[in-house]
């Protein structure tokens, strides 16, 4: 690690304890997804361009990965309110608003797979390989954007409004290459680890709903806990948040059949 | 059919004393229904299928009766959709955006000239022409503006779809409309290379002005249709669809007029370029550029500008429906190709880049059009905008980059390599 890495480690460290300083209140919801059977080996991606660059990364297909303890991850939760309603955001987040989300082109993919933006954030697109790369987002509400990203080039984006579904990343250059864009106007949203776990902190108080959905399944509504077949309609689960509450889901499958075309 | 059977008997009995009329009536009733019916809009089928598609094939549950009720449910919201359409639009014979002033509608559609392009061919009583758009458009465009008119699939480039609201030759950025000159343009000059011709010889200014007001209705309606269809994903099939003006008018409507309307202040500023764009320099500095990791021209429109880098992409209405080049898996790639052949009758085509050794420019030739190509990138398409400079020196293009390219790009037709051999003209006569 060179030492401006550690120098950014020790500043992002610093404002998560600021964060933490500033918890206001709340409960959290948390959980862990597993995938429902064997896990798959994950596809090659054929590398159709810039091979010399692309090819030696070993790429594979990211629609699904299943992780230790066979941890589905890449599911993405976010807090489900119907047009016209709103959540009061606690101000532990209140940092954040500073903090831009990086989306970066780097080795012929997206990192992070999946990334959330909070509409008052700003989004670091950013190219750190050696190739050019375009980053084409179609949404549905907002509008497209596909700026052409040279070598270290880096470009920030404001996208003003609440996505329902998660948008499409991609670039053309490399067609292999595909991510996910979570805009929401509210951070009560979160994707699992490699592990399958998720974690929301700071919910206010109150009976919400939050939508599951991951990129080869849509709504995630057909899923097991502790054994039961549980349907959650639209992806959409209960979650009843009391003050200082936690509510833990526990360990939720996602059946393998969920996930075939 | 039943409306329309009573048309024509209405029309008979209208007509007593001409029973010729009235005999032919029912024989073309008996024959054929009762003459033409009337233009009808169709339904975005693919967006449809691609939206609800499984649940309409009565695959939204395990449960047979539960599949059959979610069917009958998605249908009788389509219903719904429909209806709220033709309240909001009218027919193609009578076209109208539900008057709001609060909205500005107005400002964008200019009511009084929709008879011009709507409707059936023919002369007002003052001479002034009606139904341009059925009689200029219609044969690739389509009643609906779809792109899907009888001539569409003998196109190798597919005629617009205008129903997506995304335009690609223009001088505002991705996702902004275009303006009406941008419009102008296409109509006026038609789009080189296509099938698009030019009407300035058919149409008088005011007619292509009806046009460019009809494109925008048809436009924005398919917008709102999309958006509406949009909206029963996220419900229920059991749940009732919000038809309210609240919905319809003031968040779906006004989210596309409000678009339309801010066209003209969104339009790309051109700066002048500091240096001639035909002088020898600028054209060195631009084949460098264009070869180059910064503005990466090369990866798809080839190292020689041939138009052969990326060959395996489609453009943004073919990939509406499905990522066709991301399909992993063979089968489900012929099964998703079938269902939307039928749907549309279009075979999906690779998009191409452009050759630019043959001097054809689908958007206009002038320097300003490929500076609007480069800078804001071709919407709907794989061609991005520019990546520019975000700080001086910065990695990135700087406005000379651009002009440099368009010195280079405007160049390529003229080198040697470009042009192929010409016969040799041999006077037999003179040299037997």
């Amino acid at each position: 690690m060179t030492y401006r890495q550690l120098l950014s480690l020790t500043i992002f460290a610093s404002l998560i304890a600021a964060s933490s300083l500033a918890y206001a209140g709340g409960g959290s919801f948390k959980g862990k997804f597993v995938y429902g059977g064997d896990a798959p080996k994950a596809e090659a991606l054929k590398i159709t361009a810039d091979v010399a660059v692309c090819g030696k990364h070993g790429l594979t297909d990211e629609g699904l990965v299943v992780g230790k303890d066979g941890g589905l991850a890449n599911v993405i939760l976010f807090l489900y309110l119907k047009r016209g309603d709103t959540v009061k955001v606690d101000p532990a987040y209140d940092a954040l608003k500073e903090m831009p989300v990086t989306m970066i082109n780097e080795k012929c993919r997206f990192e992070p797979h999946v990334t959330l933006l909070w509409t008052e954030q700003k989004l670091k697109v950013g190219n750190k390989d050696s190739v050019g790369h375009n980053t084409k987002v179609n949404c549905l509400t907002n509008d497209p954007i596909n700026p052409l990203l040279p070598a270290n080039g880096e470009l920030e984006i404001k996208f003003d409004k609440s996505e329902r579904l998660p948008c499409q990343v991609g670039c053309n250059i490399h067609p292999w290459m595909t991510g996910w864009l979570v805009i929401r106007d509210n951070p009560y949203f979160a994707v699992t680890d490699a592990e399958g776990n998720f974690e929301i902190k700071n919910i206010p108080a109150g009976d919400w709903q939050f939508q599951v959905w991951h990129e080869k399944v849509g709504y995630v509504s057909d899923v097991k806990i502790g054994g039961r077949d549980t349907e959650w309609s639209r992806g959409r689960v209960d979650v009843s948040v009391k003050e200082g509450g936690v509510v833990d889901l526990g360990s939720v499958t996602v059946p393998a059949k969920e996930f075939e075309d | 059919m039943n409306r329309l059977a009573n048309t024509c008997r209405t029309t008979s009995n209208g007509w007593p004393a001409v029973w010729a009329v009235a005999v032919l009536a029912s024989v073309g009733m008996l024959v054929a229904g009762c003459g033409s019916p009337d233009a009808q809009f169709k339904s975005n089928r693919a967006f449809i299928a691609k939206s609800l598609g499984e649940e309409l094939a009565g695959e939204g549950s395990d449960d047979a009766s539960e599949a059959r009720a979610i069917r009958q449910g998605r249908i009788e919201q389509l219903d719904t959709v429909n209806a709220a359409l033709a309240a909001m639009f009218g027919q193609p014979d009578d076209p109208f955006v539900v008057p709001d002033a609060e909205l500005g509608v107005t400002d964008v559609i200019d009511d009084a000239l929709l008879p011009t392009a709507a409707g059936a061919v023919g002369r007002d009583e003052n001479g002034y022409a009606r139904g341009l758009y059925r009689q200029h458009c219609v044969h690739c465009h389509g009643v609906t503006g779809d792109g899907d008119g009888p001539t569409a699939p003998l196109l190798k480039r597919y005629p617009r779809d205008f129903r997506m609201g995304k335009f690609k030759f223009k001088r505002t950025p991705l996702g902004a409309k275009p303006t009406d000159e941008d419009l102008h343009k296409v109509i006026y000059d038609g789009v080189a290379g296509t099938a698009m011709p030019s009407f300035k010889a058919l149409l008088a200014e005011d007619e292509i002005d009806a046009i460019i007001n009809y494109v925008k209705y048809l436009s924005i309606r398919g917008e709102v249709e999309r958006k509406l269809i949009t909206e029963l994903t996220f419900l229920e099939a059991n749940e009732e669809v919000d038809v309210s003006k609240d919905m319809l008018v003031d968040t779906f409507l006004a989210d596309v007029v409000a678009k339309w309307q801010q066209a003209e202040e969104s339009a790309t500023p051109v700066p002048a370029p500091s240096g001639s764009i035909t002088d020898q320099a600028a054209i060195e500095r631009g084949k460098v550029l264009f070869q180059g990791k910064t503005a990466n021209c090369f990866s798809c429109h080839g190292v020689t500008g041939l138009g052969d880098g990326q060959l395996g992409d489609y453009d943004d209405w073919t990939k509406d429906f499905a990522d066709w080049g991301n399909i992993l898996d063979a089968d489900e790639k012929a099964e998703k190709l079938e269902q939307y052949i039928e749907l549309t009758g279009l075979p999906p085509r690779n998009i191409q880049p452009r050759n630019l050794r043959q001097g054809v420019y689908r958007g206009g030739r002038r320097p300003v059009d490929l500076y609007w190509r480069i800078r804001n990138g071709i919407e709907g398409t794989p061609m991005p905008a520019a990546g520019m400079q975000q700080s001086p020196g910065g990695p990135g293009l700087t406005e000379d980059d651009i002009w440099d390219l368009i010195a280079y790009v405007k160049h390529l037709p003229y080198e040697t390599i470009s042009r192929p051999p010409e016969a040799v003209v041999e006077n037999l006569r003179e040299n037997p």
